[in-house]
């Protein structure tokens, strides 16, 4: 029961990372396999996949002159996973199982908002922020999110974060056990993770806006493939 | 002693906790915003492997980064405890 | 032409058992939920507590609760559907579903257990460890539409499913939305806000008053039934409150505490006003986050006296986590289950165990009783890790 958005989208910056090494070698975001740290966040690579590509897409908050300066207010962060930081949980969950005590660090990383608040500090983002999981249509569901998000006029640009670490051994389980009921996406190959800023087609000024390419999307990031060929190239800005 | 505590009070806030440490880190840099970053639930985790690693248990409420002035004061608290269990493991 | 989003249906777990008249019972009565923890040993933890429904109080249909047997998440989010289309009177057929959960932590922790033990898990519920398999799950017990979010944005996960369900039926793009969340307590989440020493050790939860003490978990689940009001008012079905105003925004401050001065829950609060076009002084009560930890309450008061200005002393708040607990994904629709009822039964749910004021919060907390009042509009409020917040506004039919 969709509808169409109000108004069209414009991406006016992109990135994305797969952080596999070689095993990249041609995809879009190939990367080395090491992600710079987030400051007091261990044992997971979710919340420095999230935090890199939004460094990457923003270009840093340092020189104050970044797509979000000025616009803070006026910015919205979407994030969709289909698990989550299983990592973090499953780490968790095993220690315990071991009979180990809880770490505190795994306490607040556990849930996704947490390097967003490490994000939105950063670059003074004080929009709506809305994370959503779904196992089937995620792309496209975060999409539409985003761009219903982006029909108040309060609002200026949504930065939309897809993510998932590794399939984990939880995850193959019920990969493997699933039947028609719940349908669980194609998942990424490895870790893997996209950001797009949007804004309202009208108000994305700047190079030349075209349709989104048509071009096969890229194999290796499962459900996020389609949010990877948004991903702005060439000075083209896909609206959609 | 305290030169054993300082070093791997500095060794789990860079790799356990994952924060950047100073290129230079002096005994008067605080732990909290200010100096070393360390949080409520990052002070938990360091007081959680000291405890474990030196087999002491510390006054968790003491050690809170807004109350304890700089690293010397808070490896000094650490040192402390563990001599006082130690002395009274030895009688 | 926006469409208007009227509540015509809900189904609610808490601490004291099925449906409103367990609220009405337990919150509205003032009793603290609290027991010792007997679904899993307490004892290697510093807090021994928390407000679990051990099956005194009405049951949930379909489901025998006893000493040893927890329920599941999917099996309360199932009857409290089962109840939500009930009392709306509708089939939803095709009606997107948005759940705020993150997912079922005693599912993950049989797999790793039977891992652990060298056993192939054969318990179906592993599926539900992922929190996209229960609206999945809930889409498909009842024949419902898509999209099926799970909102995983922690302890305003389900505060955001409704505001985005309305959005939903604002624009048209849906009639009818089933929405809400769900959170039992569980041994892994407890054990990681023990070790955080989030969990108060006095076994109590006591928000806004000195020697304030909180937070405590708790058992929490509920599904709304949103329609535009419209098609309500076409079916003759009855419409329980409208949903006028949400509003989300972040604080920009912090990883894990909230902005001192509460900026982005009253931005939250103030987004949410403005969507339903009144003015602060047309809300006559407010059901707060009011965890009870102390950076919380003093934040949140600081942020209803931003939104209020001189009015905020004559604005009754309260926090009804001091008998639920703290539900996690599931309390914010919990939370407006029980600004729905204060609003029709003209009633406002206490802060309980509040005893001596605290200066740094200064504001009409509705101590220990409820209290008659009839309310037209009412604000309910959450916030999240992350310095996320939001914030929703009800209105009486």
């Amino acid at each position: 029961m969709t509808m169409p958005l109000e108004q069209p989208l414009a991406v006016v910056a992109g990135a994305c990372r797969a952080p596999w090494g070689e095993a990249a070698d041609g995809l879009p975001g190939a990367a080395p396999v090491p992600l710079p740290n987030v400051p007091g966040f261990v044992t997971s690579r979710f919340s420095p996949l999230v935090a890199a590509a939004v460094d990457d897409c923003l270009g840093g908050p340092e020189d104050g002159s970044g797509p979000v300066a000025g616009r803070g207010e006026r910015t919205a962060i979407v994030l969709a996973t289909a698990c989550g930081d299983i990592t973090t949980t499953d780490t968790a969950t095993r220690r315990m199982v071991a009979g180990q005590v809880h770490s505190p660090l795994l306490f607040f990383q556990s849930v996704t908002t947490s390097v967003l608040g490490h994000l939105s500090k950063r670059y003074g983002i004080t929009g709506p922020v809305s994370c959503v999981s779904d196992g089937g249509e995620l792309a496209p569901e975060a999409l539409e999110l985003a761009g219903v998000v982006l029909e108040d006029d309060w609002l200026d640009q949504v930065l939309l974060i897809g993510v998932d670490v590794a399939a984990a051994e939880r995850v193959g389980w019920v990969r493997d056990h699933l039947d028609g009921a719940y349908p669980l996406g194609p998942l990424p190959d490895g870790d893997a993770v996209v950001a797009l800023l949007l804004r309202r087609a009208t108000d994305a000024d700047g190079p030349a806006q075209s349709p989104p390419p048509a071009a096969p999307l890229p194999d290796g990031y499962g459900w996020m493939a389609p949010l990877v060929a948004l991903c702005p190239a060439n000075g083209q800005r896909p609206t959609f | 002693m305290y030169e054993e505590t300082r070093e791997f009070i500095l060794t789990v806030i860079r790799d356990v906790i994952n924060l950047p440490l100073p290129a230079e880190v002096g005994d008067d840099l605080p732990l909290g915003e200010e100096g070393l970053g360390l949080e409520s639930l990052a002070t938990i985790e360091l007081v959680l492997q000291l405890e474990g690693r030196y087999g002491i248990e510390l006054p968790e409420e003491e050690l809170d980064p807004a109350l304890v002035p700089d690293l010397r004061a808070f490896v000094r608290t650490v040192v402390d405890r563990r001599a006082a269990t130690a002395g009274s493991v030895a009688r | 032409m926006p469409h208007e989003v009227a509540i015509t249906g809900y189904g609610v777990l808490t601490a004291f058992g099925f449906g409103a008249d367990a609220l009405r019972h337990g919150v509205f009565g003032g009793r603290p939920g609290f027991v010792p923890v007997t679904r899993f040993d307490p004892t290697p933890f510093r807090a021994d507590r928390a407000a679990t429904f051990e099956g005194a109080g009405p049951e949930i249909p379909g489901v025998v609760v006893k000493p040893g047997y927890t329920p599941t998440q999917a099996e309360v989010l199932h009857a409290c559907t089962a109840e939500a289309l009930r009392v709306a009177g509708t089939d939803a057929l095709g009606a997107p579903v948005l759940l705020g959960t993150n997912g079922d932590h005693s599912a993950a922790r049989t797999f790793w257990t039977d891992r652990a033990e060298g056993r192939d898990s054969t318990d179906p519920r592993v599926l539900d460890s992922l929190p996209a398999a229960l609206p999945r799950r809930i889409g498909e017990d009842f024949g419902l539409g898509f999209p099926r979010l799970a909102f995983v944005n922690a302890c305003v996960a389900s505060t955001n499913s409704i505001a985005h369900g309305a959005e939903l039926i604002r624009r048209g793009s849906a009639d009818t939305v089933v929405c809400g969340g769900a959170y039992l307590v569980t041994e892994d989440v407890f054990a990681k806000f023990d070790s955080g020493r989030a969990l108060s050790k006095e076994g109590v939860v006591r928000p806004f008053a000195a020697g304030r003490a909180g937070l405590l978990q708790g058992d929490g689940a509920a599904v709304l039934v949103l329609e535009s009001a419209e098609r309500a008012r076409a079916r003759g079905a009855q419409v329980l409150a409208e949903l006028v105003g949400w509003g989300l925004a972040a604080d920009a401050y912090h990883v894990v505490k909230p902005h001192p001065r509460g900026e982005g829950l009253a931005r939250a609060a103030s987004a949410a006003l403005r969507r339903a076009g009144l003015a602060p002084q047309d809300i006559g009560y407010v059901n707060a986050h009011g965890t009870g930890t102390p950076l919380n309450d003093v934040a949140e008061t600081a942020a209803l006296h931003s939104v209020f200005g001189g009015h905020a002393p004559d604005v009754p708040v309260s926090s009804t986590k001091s008998s639920t607990g703290h539900m996690l994904e599931a309390t914010g629709a919990v939370e407006a289950v029980i600004t729905l009822l204060a609003l029709r039964d003209g009633v406002l749910p206490p802060t309980i165990g509040y005893q001596e004021p605290d200066p740094a919060c200064d504001l009409d907390y509705i101590p220990n009783r409820a209290r008659p009042a009839e309310v037209t509009h009412a604000l309910s409020l959450n916030a999240a890790f992350g310095g996320v917040n939001a914030a929703l506004v009800l209105k009486r039919v």
